[in-house]
């Protein structure tokens, strides 16, 4: 630890990684040309040596090849790995990903001609394993994730009759960022109407699906509103993360997203009661 | 009391005499410097970490100095003095930002922030608002509905812009927007006066009262917009230059036979100001109220058609597009969505394109023209005497 410390602070203050403390070489390749072409040696005489003449000793650089970048390398992933890709996938990654963390942590190997043959033998060996697995686009997780730490301020009337519906959730969604395209959003099945201060700061459960396959739970806070300012309400911080109590309080549990086998979760599908029943065995 | 005073005095004394005989037996540590005769403190030096301390405090001011040139320091003092509100919410779109991000989203939910700005049809963007705007949450179903349009103020020459101006636009579809207009008929004959008052003017002229303008007698600043009649004829254009944008001329319908239609248009029309940003000069914002929410589609469209018409003829469309963004708003309310306005922007002919070339290489092309001239004059000359 104090050694790797000691070497950051070292490179820090040099700013490069000096070979002699590495111990590894380092080599630039510079690309020159002639700045005055020397004339071609006649066939049958021997070549005119460059320090005949001064011109026959100008070059030009034409290009440091160290200071273009290298570009991406070739790797097999051994394992899943999120944001690259699946097992035995021959993938394209950026060169310090791979040398400082798929490589070493033996998340991937070089693309190499014997490994790709060893591995791609071995991926059609476990072809029914492969396909049993689960796998859920990088995409929809990261859009889960980041929804799940949210907390919807579900807008309402202080003045005017209203039920919760898919309406006001996708616009209270729309409000903070988020936006739903086809209003796949499931409420729960008793309605909840208002006004009612009584409700106000309740948390409430819906859920939304990504893609007709993807389904995550959010959690959403009545506020009621009103365009008159003098009406207005303090809000709770909903910058902070809801805990397990607070869920508690108001009869939910922390839940987890579910990712059906195929694409046809739909308004019909029951969304509310099959998440209850998943949340109970858990 | 006397008693421990002289207790306290004596100890001191010792303290002094200790201190003293120190000194005599190390004479090396004593450092003596005295400053005798006329301004001794004015000659009086400085110790050593008086001396550190005020270079450092040199160093930092000259770093704090040079940490920002010329240009920059100019902007950093508009920028405390004004505040931009073209970068106030919902800020100014600048493509490069987002140039990283993927186009369209990838899945039927995404995050505003993840993808590039999406830009809705009008249609889309109604839709949005009066979901947000329903009975059920703010309750306001007839909103007055504004657009902020986000300008690009430059022209082809580098240090002018487009000025500010204010102007009212008769628009297809006319709403109620609650706001007074004072607007000034000009006419020729007293039954006209009058009914140009009948109308809605808020007070009709004659010629009399031109001179009287011109020389500052009677104010016309309160007057939103100005409205003049055929028989006015050529008597009104001295006053050009003081009413600029709010001169009736046939284009902008305000000078014409029918004075009670042109002051309907001019109450029901829309205030269009365009504002030059204080601190980003190429910048500029306009926020016209376009219609209410409740009204069709179909009209607030037309609406939009003739007020980015009209915004437009300020700037010619050879220097790129005028609007960089238009974005729909409710007033009150902070959600906004950005529209598609591509097809609504004028696309610039050939020849407002060869006009702009012209305009640019003018002074070149004359030079080069006259000294072409000047040879060709030369070579005659030489011609006739040979």
């Amino acid at each position: 630890m104090m050694a790797s410390s000691r070497v950051n602070l070292l490179k820090a203050a040099l700013g490069t990684f000096p070979a002699k403390f590495c111990g590894q070489s380092t080599r630039n390749t510079y690309v020159f040309q002639h700045v005055v072409v020397p004339p071609a040696t006649p066939p049958g005489q021997t070549q005119r040596p460059p320090t005949e003449k001064q011109d026959f000793q100008k070059y030009e650089l034409i290009e440091e090849e160290t200071t273009t970048p290298a570009g991406p390398i070739s790797v097999i992933l051994l394992e899943d790995v999120e944001g690259v890709g699946h097992q035995f996938d021959v993938v394209e990654v950026d060169r310090e990903i791979a040398r400082n963390d798929l490589l070493l942590t033996r998340k991937a190997q070089y693309a190499s001609p014997f490994d790709l043959k060893y591995y791609g033998d071995l991926k059609e060996r476990m072809k029914d394993e492969l396909a049993k697995r689960v796998r859920i686009p990088f995409e929809w997780l990261q859009i889960g994730r980041r929804l799940q730490k949210m907390v919807v301020p579900l807008t309402v009337s202080m003045d005017d009759a209203w039920t919760l519906n898919k309406g006001i959730v996708v616009a209270s969604l729309r409000q903070i960022g988020v936006d739903v395209l086809d209003g796949a959003v499931h409420l729960p099945v008793e309605a909840i109407s208002g006004p009612n201060f009584e409700l106000e700061a309740r948390l409430i459960r819906f859920y939304i699906v990504i893609n007709k396959q993807y389904v995550i739970p959010m959690i959403g806070r009545l506020s009621h509103i009103s365009a008159d300012e003098s009406k207005q309400a303090l809000y709770p911080d909903t910058d902070k993360a809801i805990t397990s109590e607070q869920l508690r309080k108001f009869g939910l549990v922390p839940e987890t997203p579910y990712f059906h086998k195929s694409a046809d979760i739909d308004d019909n599908f029951g969304v509310f009661d099959f998440m209850k029943a998943r949340a109970k065995k858990v | 009391m006397n008693s421990i005073l002289r207790q306290f005095s004596t100890l001191s004394v010792a303290r002094q005499l200790h201190s003293d005989a120190r000194l005599l037996a190390n004479p090396s540590s004593v450092v003596l410097i005295q400053n005798r005769g006329r301004k001794r403190a004015l000659k009086a030096s400085i110790s050593r970490q008086e001396k550190m301390e005020r270079r450092l405090k040199r160093e930092e001011r000259e770093a704090a100095r040079k940490q920002y040139n010329f240009m920059e320091r100019i902007q950093i003092r508009r920028m405390k003095n004004l505040l931009s509100p073209s970068q106030q919410y919902p800020g100014r779109y600048v493509a490069d930002d987002e140039a990283e991000l993927p186009d369209a989203p990838l899945c039927n939910v995404f995050i505003r922030e993840d993808v590039k700005t999406q830009f809705y049809s009008i249609t889309d963007a109604l839709k949005m608002h009066r979901e947000l705007q329903q009975p059920s949450m703010y309750n306001n179903p007839r909103a007055p509905l504004k657009v902020r349009f986000e300008l690009n103020m430059d022209t082809e020459r580098a240090t002018k812009m487009v000025s500010a101006s204010s102007e009212i636009v008769p628009i297809p579809n006319p709403f109620k927007h609650n706001e007074k207009r004072t607007i000034l008929a000009f006419a020729a004959k007293p039954e006209l006066q009058e009914l140009a008052v009948e109308s809605g003017a808020e007070i009709a002229l004659g010629p009399d009262m031109i001179k009287k303008i011109i020389k500052g007698q009677f104010r016309i600043d309160d007057y939103d917009f100005c409205v003049a009649h055929t028989d006015m004829g050529s008597t009104i254009l001295p006053l050009r230059g003081i009413l600029k944008t709010r001169f009736p001329t046939k284009i902008n319908g305000g000078f014409g036979d029918d004075l009670p239609g042109a002051i309907e248009r001019f109450k029901s029309g829309v205030k269009v100001d365009i504002k030059p940003d204080p601190v980003f000069p190429q910048w500029g914002l306009c926020e016209p109220v376009i219609g209410r929410l409740h009204m069709p589609d179909e009209e607030i469209e037309s609406n939009l058609h003739a007020i980015i018409d009209a915004i437009c003829k300020h700037r010619s469309p050879a220097l790129g597009p005028f609007v960089n963004r238009a974005v729909l708003m409710t007033i009150p309310g902070t959600s906004f969505a950005a529209l598609d306005v591509s097809k609504y922007l004028p696309v610039a002919t050939e020849e407002e394109i060869e006009k702009l070339e012209k305009r640019k290489t003018g002074k070149k092309k004359k030079k080069e023209e006259k000294a072409v001239e000047q040879k060709v004059a030369e070579v005659d000359e030489l011609l006739a005497v040979m």
